[in-house]
């Protein structure tokens, strides 16, 4: 039955996929899951810093 | 030492609009990409199987599909700025709430339904909206830009939930994305975003006033500029556009979800098939913005047309060559034509049609991809369940892109696109 398909469906990442992923990470980098988070929490703060820094350098000074 | 020599340059304040988009993207791509690494979490939390919890995620799909045009709608009629922090807002605190929901009821209804309804609100439809006002030369490029943060996000935020789940539990993660959607990411769109160039005294692309009128003050008409939204339905290139469109959520809805299923019945491994896709991840996000590039010095159906011809080659390589070369092959050739086709098809529906409709035509040609998707899923399960192969449903998925292709390349964009036509000197209510 189709139905049964679509409830296989979805547009978020394969978990097995993503398990793979991850292992393959922990394996080349050798860090821990704590580590990992530490850098990727830095990447995330670092996009609307560098908006923000972005902001001040051209517009804020010029008005 | 890169702020101090921005600095020095004479910034468009259009490219910290199109740099807060890029942030929204990522968060909002990125955090519903990450709904699959809680599955098997869920299911031992739960115990209920994964088709109970993938039917949130479908619902999801198409609850997500058919809200694009209706939020495109609002963004038209009360500007997009609004419909998107409103929507981020209800996104941020729905994704927080997760955290404390005890069953499949709760994931629908907050995922399903709620989270999927708003993220429309955060899409191409209504983002293109504001994009579209502040660029006109450069309107490929900003869009891309834009896109590419959907692609950085889930390179980022699908691995950062994953470590989280095994330091933190899944309850924290959904919390931690929650809060920081909320605390940075809707204070940026209030801050930085302004729905179009005239709030502050500025013109599209940064053009300076001067006796000679500039390219965005010629307020040239389009021959599909309407007043309604409904007469760009009768006009063949509103149907080329999400004919395409409709191709393009076949072809990435089946391989989003059949992808590894393939890589598995073909006997390769996860672990080359996760080093595949991330490759494939990294190539799109430089593929979106090349094309965006290409897209303001060359006509925008011939690259739309060669994206598709393109996806259709790594498709036909998944057939023709032996899988583990194929599955290269199509990380390779499939990137690059990966996310290409949402800042064309926005930056064509704008430039045919103008800016008072463009968030309900881009609304509808992106509901028109959702559909496209769900349908594929549907069918590549069905076909490898009838025949034991995934051969028929990629050999659909050549055929649709070579249609999808020619349909593209058919588009009359010489004449009926702004950036083609003379300047008129009328008064233009819909540009």
């Amino acid at each position: 039955m189709p139905y049964n398909y679509l409830l296989h469906h979805s547009e978020s990442v394969d978990p097995e996929l993503i398990e793979a992923i991850i292992d393959k990470i922990m394996n080349v980098t050798g860090f821990s899951a704590f580590t990992m988070i530490m850098i990727l929490i830095i990447l995330m703060v670092s996009v609307p810093l560098f908006i923000i820094m972005f902001y001040f350098t051209n517009f804020k000074r010029n008005n | 030492m890169i702020m101090k020599k921005l600095s020095n340059k004479n910034f468009f304040y259009g490219w910290l609009i199109v740099l807060s988009l890029f942030f929204t993207s990522f968060l909002t791509i990125g955090s519903r990409q990450g709904f699959g690494v809680f599955v098997k979490t869920w299911e031992d939390d739960w115990q209920v199987t994964t088709a109970a919890i993938s039917f949130a995620a479908s619902m999801g799909w198409l609850v997500n599909g058919f809200s694009q045009p209706l939020l495109g709608r609002l963004a038209d009629l009360y500007g997009a700025r609004i419909v998107i922090v409103i929507s981020l807002t209800i996104m941020s605190i729905s994704t927080a709430l997760i955290s404390l929901i005890n069953s499949v009821f709760g994931l629908l209804i907050l995922y399903g339904f709620i989270t999927a309804f708003f993220s429309g609100g955060v899409s191409p439809a209504t983002v293109g909206v504001i994009v579209s006002k502040w660029f006109v030369k450069k309107r490929g490029t900003a869009m891309a830009i834009v896109m590419s943060g959907g692609s950085v996000g889930s390179l980022v935020i699908v691995p950062f939930l994953s470590f989280s789940l095994i330091e933190f539990g899944w309850r924290y993660s959904w919390m931690i994305l929650g809060v920081f959607s909320l605390l940075i990411g809707v204070p940026l769109m209030l801050l930085f975003v302004k729905n179009k160039p005239e709030e502050l005294s500025m013109l599209p692309d940064g053009e300076i006033k001067a006796n000679k009128k500039t390219l965005s003050e010629k307020q040239i008409i389009g021959p599909y500029f309407f007043s309604s939204w409904i007469s760009s339905l009768k006009t063949k290139p509103m149907w080329n556009l999400s004919l395409s469109y409709f191709v393009c959520g076949i072809t990435t809805g089946s391989i989003s979800v059949h992808f590894i299923r393939w890589a598995l019945s073909e006997d390769i491994g996860t672990g080359t098939a996760a080093l595949a896709f991330g490759i494939l991840s990294i190539i799109n996000a430089i593929g979106v913005i090349f094309i965006g590039l290409l897209s303001d010095k060359f006509q925008r159906k011939n690259l739309l047309g060669i994206v598709y011809l393109v996806r259709g080659l790594a498709f036909a390589s998944i057939i023709i060559l032996p899988s583990n070369y194929a599955i290269w092959s199509f990380a390779i050739i499939g990137g690059a034509s990966w996310l290409a086709t949402v800042p064309l098809t926005a930056s064509l529906t704008s430039d045919i049609y103008g800016l008072k409709n463009m968030g309900t035509l881009f609304g509808i040609s992106s509901m028109s991809h959702q559909i496209g998707g769900a349908g594929a899923v549907i069918f590549f399960g069905w076909s490898f369940t009838k025949w034991g192969t995934y051969d028929y449903a990629f050999l659909l998925g050549v055929i649709t892109l070579l249609f999808a292709g020619f349909v593209s390349l058919s588009l009359p964009e010489k004449s009926k696109s702004i950036r083609y036509i003379k300047e008129t000197g009328v008064t233009n209510n819909a540009l």
